[in-house]
């Protein structure tokens, strides 16, 4: 990975809205996850058996592949995506559970709501309302977890919400597939704990 | 209370260390090592072991993101296309989100700091419909309690000093199953200033709603929750208090009984949103009140709730009681079809509902009978009272079995994994546990599979499954202590307690259905039960397909195993264990729960994927069965186990009988050292005949009698009609333990006859003396060579080996005292 001729001002977001990587590649990551549960809802039907690292991969590669963006490399390209790939999933979250509330059933839509409550069963409903209270809390966790080690935050992001492998998550991060090996049980263990708090 | 603690980053820094370090230690050796490392720190010792605990447990950390966040991008609610970038409304949304979740984070920074607040929020609890639930403490009584508090939309609605004053009418409710009212006003200052709380006692449970989604309720617990609910409704009534908001989120869970909580806020909140109240709640039936859209659920709405200027009365509340129990025993709402609030609403009133008894044949019909009739549209119609209900369901006739017509006993309901819980939980009760067989379809979604799996093993009886079952989702069921020590993972996927035959059906392609994944899919604990498998293909299983501790009878039949995947050190096929690790005459484990007919039977194990490093077993049997009066009958037929690189059958202290007949056993040239490719060990009245064993390994014998322990020698054992192939890769030097059956250490009147040793080995029958242990009377007869190479001889017979009988062709390499040597 010698030539760096490629090398462009995208780098990774800091969580505020002023980078123009985030700008960029939130949409598009959004977009793909749209794609992602479309396909997920069509292989329910054929009852296909789902790789999603190779799905994430393939999203990514997508992204990868869009004009006007550019990646010094692909493994610094995977940690950013990653992170928006937690990003995105929390806000999701974050928003399910938003129009959950009263408050927003007067504005938003009364249909979608109640398509939560019965529909497709109360079961779904019920699996996506945890969902969605487990991914913002492991959200909140995980800023927790900053202060303490921000390392082991990267981590989870590649891991757990890029379906990166260790070795990726390695060649990412910059550091040793035994360092990410150890931080990813300490982070998890760390989590879990806090979760069941 | 704080303890001067040194900086959060240095802490967990030492606790990080701390716990590398004794996860690098072998699992035995942690607890001794965290006792030293944290001598005199008892704190930092706990928090360590808390962290070890769960960083040996899989999480949901360990499947991925998407995975994990499927059911939420499937339920509908994905954000209109943009919205994430759009300020409105997604923005909008977030934004409030955010501000709430700023409000009160986890610290108690953010509480109610005026000084003299008697409650001090600890920590948002929940986030229910119109109010948020915060545990807080009780300054002044130093207690527990809940605090409720309102969201501010509905703040801005109704008016905050006349809510508090609306709900002091429920302060006077006091029933054991009705969640008392303590305390309630209107928040002075901090984030939540001006918000209206109300304050209950903290239940340690769950609600309804939770309970529902960990899975289906038994039928004995379902009628107790609902009689409990009755119970607090007619006392409410009767205090002229009428709920309006009955749903599983409102319905408490604690110790297995029911509290009903939010008494009279619904109608506080109405009242308090307009004009006051012109009526006077004096007596059901006397309530009159506009609808408001704030108040309600729709999923449970009476009929008459959704009409402007409707009654409404005592009798919504016995409409909503209605469809909580008719989506508890039936485990599905009434309406599930309609999809919108609308089409809620409009069902409600003018759809019939499918009669519970059709759905759930085995709910006594005078229960279905009672819930259909609190379904009625018109109030009229429906029971006069809750207390009418309570004596319903408490005349003995009413939960009486005869009710449920002959001919619904025996039924084969075929349904799909998402939609069994309908059938399923329902019938808990022992008395139709036999007669009821039910057949699920896979789904592919893990979560779906395995509680719908679940749900139908705890019910126990005829289970029959098709098709394609994912169990990739981490396992929540516990592990015996004892197992989980060092072999086996913490928690499996299924837990099997109860009697019951779970069979695999092809489906329309010829395919067998199977389970794919899953850590420990099927783990039976059933003591004194009696548990079959049969015809199920599990594929890459994570450290075993079957983990048997306690069971009285057992069949595993005509499954097949594929891809195992070893966790930590290793992997087995089928594994009945009562120890964990290797039994020992000082740490036998609990042999006593295995007993009984133990059926191992025309099985494929397909070990492929072990390594030396983490090696795959086949059929692995520990510490089983008692003597005299709990013995067991193992069979192990039949069955074809291959590529394994750690024993293909391994077993170890059974109490009773032991026959190993029929079946192809072959190793892969990988192997963890130190095994043999059948060992059997530790005693038992053991026949091993008619079985091909085709050994790869240089250095193990192809069967190995032996026993290390003086307490348990191995006495006895028949090895007959076996061919025995012994095929180290060529040149591979032979180690010391190499010969096709071997005799070893604690090991008396074993007879080996009439099987055929080919290949090479450093020998092809051997006597060793092993740990102190002697050989003594063991015969070799008969045995046949056929096209053997032996390193050392045909026939060794170690130094010290007593009274070796050897009849038979050979060469003899002999070191023992008084070997016999005929022809």
């Amino acid at each position: 990975m010698g030539e760096q001729t490629e090398t462009t001002d995208v780098e990774a977001p800091r969580g505020s809205d002023d980078s123009i990587a985030w700008d960029r590649i939130v949409p598009l990551v959004y977009t793909e996850l749209r794609a992602i549960a479309h396909r997920q809802l069509q292989r329910e039907r054929e009852s296909h058996t789902l790789n999603t690292t190779a799905l994430v991969h393939e999203a990514f590669l997508r992204l990868a592949d869009q004009p006007g963006i550019r990646w010094q490399n692909e493994a610094h390209f995977f940690a950013i995506a990653a992170r928006v790939m937690r990003h995105v999933l929390v806000d999701y979250a974050r928003y399910h559970r938003a129009a959950k509330r009263p408050g927003a059933h007067q504005r938003m839509e009364l249909d979608a709501i109640a398509a939560r409550e019965s529909g497709t069963g109360a079961i779904a409903s019920l699996l996506a309302d945890e969902r969605a209270d487990l991914l913002v809390g492991l959200d909140e966790a995980l800023a927790r977890l900053a202060t303490l080690d921000e390392r082991l935050v990267r981590v989870v992001e590649c891991r757990f919400f890029g379906g990166l492998t260790e070795e990726e998550t390695a060649q990412a991060l910059g550091v040793t597939a035994r360092t990410v090996r150890r931080d990813w049980v300490k982070a998890k263990a760390w989590l879990q704990r806090v979760l069941e708090e | 209370m704080k303890p001067a603690l040194d900086d959060p980053v240095e802490r967990w820094q030492r606790v990080a260390t701390l716990l590398e370090a004794a996860l690098e230690r072998e699992p035995v050796e942690r607890a001794r090592y965290l006792d030293e490392a944290c001598a005199e720190q008892p704190a930092l010792k706990a928090e360590v072991e808390a962290l070890l605990v769960r960083a040996l447990t899989p999480t949901f950390l360990d499947s991925s993101a998407l995975v994990f966040a499927t059911p939420l991008l499937e339920s509908g609610g994905i954000p209109p296309e943009g919205a994430l970038r759009l300020p409105e409304p997604f923005q909008e949304v977030v934004r409030q989100v955010t501000r709430d979740a700023t409000a009160c984070p986890l610290s108690p920074d953010c509480a109610d700091k005026d000084g003299d607040s008697p409650y001090v929020l600890e920590r948002k609890l929940a986030r229910g419909g119109m109010a948020t639930v915060y545990v807080a403490r009780d300054v002044k009584h130093d207690r527990r309690v809940a605090v409720k508090v309102l969201d501010a939309e509905l703040t801005e609605r109704v008016g905050a000093e006349r809510f508090v004053q609306e709900i002091r009418l429920t302060a006077r409710l006091q029933h054991p199953h009705v969640l008392a009212l303590l305390d309630s006003g209107v928040l002075e200052s901090g984030a939540l200033a001006g918000r209206p709380y109300y304050v209950m006692p903290y239940v340690a449970g769950e609600s309804l709603r939770a309970r529902l989604a960990r899975g289906p309720v038994g039928l004995g617990e379902a009628v107790r929750v609902l009689r409990e609910v009755a119970d607090a409704l007619s006392y409410a009534h009767e205090q002229g208090v009428i709920h309006r908001d009955i749903k599983p989120e409102n319905i408490l869970l604690s110790r297995e009984h029911a509290v009903v909580a939010d008494f009279g806020i619904a109608k506080a909140l109405v009242a308090s949103q307009g004009e006051p109240p012109n009526d006077e709640p004096g007596r059901p039936g006397g309530t009159r009140r506009q609808l408001s859209s704030l108040v309600g659920t729709p999923a449970y709405m009476a009929p008459e709730q959704g009409v402007e200027g409707a009654v409404v009365d005592s009798r919504a509340d016995l409409y909503a009681w209605g469809v909580v129990a008719y989506e508890l025993l039936a485990c599905r709402h009434p309406f599930e079809q309609r999809t919108s609030a609308r089409e809620l609403i409009t069902a409600h009133a003018h759809e019939v509902p499918r009669p519970l008894h059709q759905i759930a044949p085995t709910v006594p019909v005078g229960i279905a009978a009672l819930v259909m009739q609190c379904l009625a549209k018109r109030p009229a119609e429906r029971p006069r009272s809750a207390a009418e209900i309570l004596a319903a369901l408490d005349a003995p006739a009413i939960r009486s079995t005869s009710s449920v017509p002959a001919s619904s006993r025996r039924r084969l309901g075929a349904v799909f994994a998402l939609g069994i819980l309908v059938l399923l939980g329902v019938f808990g009760g022992n008395a139709y546990r036999r007669q009821h067989s039910i057949m699920i379809i896979a789904s592919g979604d893990a979560v779906k599979d395995v509680q719908a799996i679940q749900a139908a093993v705890d019910r126990g009886g005829d289970i029959t499954l098709q098709g394609h079952f994912s169990f990739a989702t981490p396992p929540k069921k516990p592990v015996a202590a004892l197992l989980a020590s060092g072999w086996y993972p913490a928690a499996a996927e299924i837990l099997i307690s109860k009697t019951v035959i779970i069979s695999g059906m092809r489906d329309v392609r010829g395919e067998m259905a199977t389970i794919e994944s899953g850590t420990i899919p099927l783990y039976v604990d059933a003591p004194g039960e009696r548990v079959t498998i049969r015809g199920l293909r599990f594929v890459r299983p994570i450290q075993s397909a079957i983990l048997v501790r306690a069971v009285r009878g057992m069949e595993i039949s005509s499954s097949k195993i594929e891809g195992l995947v070893p966790f930590s050190i290793g992997a087995g096929g089928i594994s009945i264990n009562t120890r964990g690790e290797m039994p020992l005459p000082s740490s036998p484990g609990n042999p006593e729960r295995v007993s009984g007919r133990l059926l191992i039977a025309h099985n494929e194990i397909d070990g492929t994927g072990g390594t030396a490093r983490a090696p795959t077993a086949g059929v692995t049997v520990f510490s089983v069965g008692r003597s005299p009066d709990g013995e067991v009958d193992l069979d192990i037929i039949g069955n074809h186990i291959s590529n394994t690189s750690a024993p293909t059958i391994n077993i170890r202290r059974v109490h009773g009988k032991v026959r190993v007949l029929g079946n192809t056993l072959q190793t892969s040239p990988e192997t963890v050292g130190d095994v043999d490719a059948v060992r059997l060990v530790n005693g038992g009245s053991i026949l091993m005949a008619n079985n091909t064993v085709e050994c790869k390994w240089p250095n193990a014998a192809g069967i190995q009698v032996f026993s290390p322990f003086q307490e348990w020698p191995t006495e006895h054992a028949i090895v007959e009609d076996n061919d025995v192939l012994m095929s180290p890769s060529p040149g591979v030097t032979l180690g010391d333990f190499s010969a096709g059956i071997s005799i070893r250490g604690f090991a008396h009147g074993i007879v080996i006859r009439h099987n055929i040793i080919s290949g090479r080995a450093g020998a092809a029958l051997s006597m060793y003396a092993f740990r102190g242990g002697v050989p003594a009377d063991n015969a070799f007869i008969d045995n046949r060579l056929e096209g053997f190479e032996a390193m050392v001889a045909d026939i060794v017979v170690g130094s010290g080996v007593a009274r070796g009988h050897i009849i038979g062709p050979g060469s003899v390499s002999d070191h023992g005292t008084a070997t016999i040597r005929e022809r």
